[in-house]
C-alpha cells in the first residue's frame, strides 16, 4: 500500500490539489477515482482472512469475544435450541417452573383428609364452647381456654401447614403428615362424651 | 446450628410455652398421684401412660422442633413451632378432660 500511495502522490500534491478539488468539478474525478483505484488494495485484507485468524488462535480471550459475537452455526458448534431460539410464553415468564400436576387420586385423598379435619374441628369446637372443666387460676384458665380454641383451629392449621412445609415434597410425605395429623388431632374428649 | 436471631427468638418463645405445658404435666402427675393416695386407689397403666405422655410430650416436641427448624426459613420455623405447641396443647387438653373419668386412671373395684 505504501508503494502505491507513493506512486500516486508527489511532493506538494496535497497543498496544491486541495483547493482545486473544491474549486472545479473536473478535478473531482481523480479524487473519485482514488477509492476505485484502491479497490484491489482493499480486497487484499479480505483475501487474507485466514491470516487474520492467526492472532485469534494466539489470543484465546479475543477468540472467546469473537465467538460470543458470532452465531454458533457459523463457528461450527451445535446451536443451543433449548431456550435461545424459542420465545418464552407469558405463563413461562410468570411462573418459570410450573408445579407438577396433582393427580386426581391425590386430590380425592386430600379432600378426604380435609373432611376428617373439618369434623375434628367441629368436635373440638363443641368441647371449647362447653368446657367440662374450669380453672380458677387466671393463667391456668387462660391457657386452658387458649388450648381448647387452638385445638379447634388445629385441623386447619395442620392441613395448611402440611402443604406449606411440603411444597417441595411429594404426595407420600404429605399423605404421611396428614395421617399423623389425624392421629394427633383425634378429639378424644368428644368421642368419650359421645360414647357415654 | 445455623439459626439467626429470629430463629432463637422463636426457640425462646415456644420454649416458654412448651415449658408451661411441662409444668402443667408435672402438676397433673403429682396431683393424680396424691389423689390416688387420698382415695386409696391405684393408678392404672393407662393412667400412667396418659400422665407420662402429657409430661414428656412437650419435651419431645421441643427437641423435635429444635432439630426440624435447624435449617429452615423463619416462616417455616414458625409453622413447625406452632404445630409443636398445637400437639402439646391437644395432649394437655386430652389429659385434663380425661381426668374426669376415674375409670381411666384408677382401678375402681365394685362391691365388697
Amino acid at each position: 500500500m505504501a508503494s502505491d500511495d507513493d506512486a500516486l502522490t508527489w511532493a506538494g500534491d496535497r497543498e496544491d490539489r486541495a483547493p482545486n478539488v473544491r474549486a472545479s468539478s473536473s478535478s473531482k474525478k481523480p479524487a473519485a477515482k482514488k477509492p476505485a483505484a484502491k479497490k484491489p488494495v482493499a480486497k487484499k485484507p479480505a483475501a487474507k482472512k485466514p491470516v487474520a485468524k492467526k492472532p485469534a488462535t494466539k489470543k484465546p480471550a479475543a477468540a472467546n469475544e469473537t465467538a460470543s459475537l458470532v452465531h454458533p452455526s457459523v463457528v461450527g458448534e451445535k446451536p443451543d435450541l433449548s431456550h435461545d431460539d424459542v420465545d418464552p410464553s407469558f405463563d413461562e415468564l410468570v411462573q418459570p417452573d410450573p408445579p407438577a400436576q396433582t393427580s386426581a387420586g391425590a386430590l380425592v385423598m386430600y379432600g378426604l383428609f380435609a373432611g376428617v379435619y373439618l369434623l375434628f374441628s367441629v368436635a373440638w369446637l363443641i368441647i371449647a364452647l362447653n368446657p367440662p372443666i374450669n380453672f380458677f387460676d387466671v393463667v391456668s384458665s387462660f391457657m386452658w381456654v387458649a388450648s381448647l380454641w387452638f385445638a379447634t383451629l388445629g385441623g386447619i392449621i395442620w392441613f395448611v401447614s402440611t402443604f406449606i412445609l411440603g411444597r417441595s415434597r411429594g404426595f407420600g410425605w404429605k399423605f404421611m403428615m396428614l395421617l399423623i395429623g389425624v392421629v394427633v388431632l383425634i378429639p378424644w374428649p368428644y368421642l368419650h362424651l359421645a360414647v357415654r | 446450628m445455623k439459626r439467626g436471631f429470629g430463629g432463637w427468638l422463636l426457640v425462646i418463645l415456644f420454649g416458654v410455652l412448651l415449658g408451661h405445658d411441662v409444668w402443667e404435666g408435672a402438676g397433673n402427675v403429682i396431683g393424680k398421684y396424691y389423689e390416688s393416695l387420698q382415695l386409696g386407689l391405684e393408678l392404672t397403666w393407662v393412667g400412667w401412660l396418659i400422665l407420662g405422655t402429657n409430661l414428656l410430650a412437650p419435651v419431645v416436641l421441643f427437641i423435635i422442633g429444635l432439630v426440624a427448624t435447624r435449617r429452615k426459613s423463619s416462616g417455616d420455623a414458625l409453622l413447625i413451632w406452632i404445630l409443636a405447641v398445637l400437639v402439646a396443647a391437644i395432649a394437655g387438653a386430652d389429659v385434663v378432660l380425661a381426668g374426669n373419668d376415674y375409670t381411666l386412671f384408677y382401678t375402681v373395684t365394685t362391691g365388697n
